[in-house]
């Protein structure tokens, strides 16, 4: 589902340059992508993302060579296809939690919100143990409960892959074990590969492999 | 596009106060220079209304413009008064009518305008309730003074007096509403109206006191003579004229020298007019005669002089508004950086994100242009009714 070859990537302003000779990851598969600081994992995962496109090589997802998509297409697919959790969640502190899990169908023509997409919206929080605080604005939640709403948004449309940067960085090790099992459980359901960048080795213990994004190059 | 207005409803009300500052804002730039401008229209129409509807004014020489003022509007007359006998003058022209205006005094604070019935026919004056001027001590009320005062037909109004320590004269007289005025919307709505001869009672010219030749009259009386009585101060003017009272009400002096505030003159035709100017301007004495047009013209391009300048200020201060707030919104979308980006991550178009903040500030502005309009509607409705209670 995603195949990463020969791909390069350098930021304009210069000093960092990224090589993945190859990465490939299949349907169910869970990938912890490790490594030191400034190595590049928040990189890769932006190229795998479509938010970066590589200089050269080929990255391809869900069958689409990124590199050769316009940005409207990549942004179609992010919202369409890709779940994304990052860690500073930022929430929308003026829509309540169910505006903000549902917030893709708000954002994007392609998508039409509808009463399916409220009754998956409500049936991810109860999941999550947020089905009592779906009126409340994001304000007034922990900030376990706040990442627990970002997984939801990152859920609601059913994406075919998801990809998570750091999703369990600020959280205590309750709630980090209440996110990585949500996105697990998901991944498991539905056959969705989840490729997570982290440096905490006890969320890195749970993926079925593990990646140094040094040692990709 | 639901969805567009949804999230930029959702951002603006959960922003409620800086939403709230910039659309008051906002609407009042706006709505400031519409109502001065409409304001202003209205108080030169109707102070020309007025103006046009007086072809001529006499009164004591002086600012021409504190006679228009006192006898078109009541204002309290700064000018000294003139004396009866300009107003007799006139009328022995043959060439105009001369309707004299005392002003001197007030009722309850609205104006006590001394004239003769004259003046209701010159001015259109319809009597709502009860009736007309008949006899000395009464009045007829505006119908916003008989609101003011809550008084009617057969309801008593006072005099206020001139002064505490004025021994001399201008006791408070107790006047008989006989009537109430329909609505004019002009000055006359305010006022108190009574015969000319009733404000002379007022000014301690005439008086009414008890008949000390008669026996009842005895604790007052010091010595009786020959055709002449005695008596001490106990014998008090009236401060009220009744059927019983009124046959002792008498003037001292001669009738010339008493003295009104104004005089309305009303020559049959232009003519008539041009020839009484001329012959003021001959032999002009003490008094002056004026056009109250000309007068209320100069007023008004004073008025005008003063609106441009305010509009001036006033639009300096709505492009500085309108840029304040544009800061705001360029300051908001800065602090809302990390918010767009992680929604352009998700896949939200640019376009989609320009719109959401487009509709920020076009709702802020549909609303400030609705109250603007709201409050200008006001204004345009009851501009009128403002300016009453302004002058007032």
């Amino acid at each position: 589902m995603i195949a990463v070859r020969e791909a390069e990537f350098a930021y304009p302003e210069g000093g960092f340059h990224l090589r993945v000779r190859e990465l490939a990851v299949g349907e169910k598969e869970s990938v912890a992508i490790t490594g030191s600081s400034g190595s590049g994992k928040t990189t890769l995962i932006n190229l795998l993302a479509g938010l970066l496109v590589p200089d050269s090589g080929n990255i391809n997802v869900l069958g689409l060579d990124l590199a050769g998509l316009a940005a409207e297409d990549r942004q179609d697919l992010r919202i369409l296809k890709l779940g994304l959790v990052f860690q500073e969640f930022e929430l929308l502190e003026y829509i309540d939690v169910l505006d903000n899990i549902l917030l893709p169908y708000r954002i994007t023509p392609v998508l039409t919100l509808e009463a399916t997409a409220r009754e998956r919206a409500m049936s991810l929080a109860r999941e999550v143990g947020l089905g009592d605080k779906l009126q409340r604005l994001p304000g007034q939640l922990s900030q376990g409960e706040r990442q627990r709403v970002a997984v939801c948004r990152a859920l609601v449309t059913r994406p075919a892959v998801i990809f998570g940067d750091e999703p369990t960085g600020n959280l205590d090790a309750r709630n980090r074990d209440h996110v990585a099992d949500a996105l697990f459980s998901y991944s498991e359901q539905t056959g969705a590969p989840l490729v997570v960048v982290s440096h905490d080795p006890e969320l890195v213990s749970r993926f079925a492999r593990r990646v140094d994004v040094a040692e990709l190059a | 596009m639901k969805d567009v207005f949804y999230l930029a409803w959702r951002y603006l009300r959960y922003n409620r106060i800086k939403t709230a500052v910039l659309v008051a804002s906002i609407s009042l730039i706006l709505f400031l220079p519409a109502a001065m401008q409409m304001l202003v229209r209205e108080a030169a129409r109707v102070l020309t209304a007025r103006a046009d509807a007086t072809p001529l004014l006499v009164g004591a020489r002086g600012s021409g413009v504190d006679l228009t003022l006192a006898a078109l509007y009541f204002r309290e007359p700064s000018l000294p008064p003139m004396l009866y006998r300009e107003v007799e003058r006139i009328q022995k022209t043959g060439i105009a009518a001369a309707i004299p205006l005392n002003l001197r005094y007030t009722a309850g604070g609205q104006r006590i305008v001394g004239t003769t019935p004259e003046y209701f026919d010159f001015r259109g004056l319809r009597i709502e309730s009860g009736r007309g001027l008949a006899l000395l001590g009464e009045c007829v009320l505006g119908s916003r003074a008989a609101e003011t005062l809550g008084a009617g037909p057969g309801d008593d109004v006072l005099s206020t007096p001139a002064g505490a320590f004025d021994v001399g004269g201008s006791f408070p007289l107790k006047m008989k509403v006989v009537g109430v005025l329909a609505p004019a919307g002009t000055p006359d709505d305010g006022a108190v109206f009574a015969d000319v001869k009733t404000t002379w009672v007022i000014a301690g010219i005439a008086h009414g006191h008890t008949d000390v030749t008669a026996p009842s009259a005895s604790s007052g009386v010091l010595s009786r003579g020959e055709g002449n009585v005695v008596a001490n101060a106990s014998v008090l003017p009236y401060t009220e004229i009744t059927p019983e009272n009124i046959d002792s009400f008498h003037f001292h002096g001669d009738r010339d020298g008493f003295p009104v505030d104004a005089a309305i003159v009303v020559p049959p035709d232009r003519k008539s007019g041009i020839v009484l100017r001329g012959r003021y301007e001959e032999d002009p004495g003490d008094v002056q005669i004026l056009v109250p047009r000309t007068v209320v013209d100069e007023l008004v391009d004073t008025m005008f002089s003063v609106r441009d300048a305010v509009f001036l200020v006033t639009v300096g201060l709505g492009v500085a508004t309108l840029a304040t707030a544009a800061l705001v919104f360029a300051l908001s979308i800065r602090l809302r950086r990390r918010e767009i980006e992680t929604m352009r991550k998700i896949g939200a178009p640019r376009a989609r994100l320009a719109a959401v903040l487009a509709t920020e500030v076009l709702l802020v502005l549909l609303a400030s242009f609705a109250i603007a309009a709201g409050l200008t509607a006001i204004v345009s409705r009851f501009g009128g009714v403002m300016l009453g209670m302004v002058a007032e």
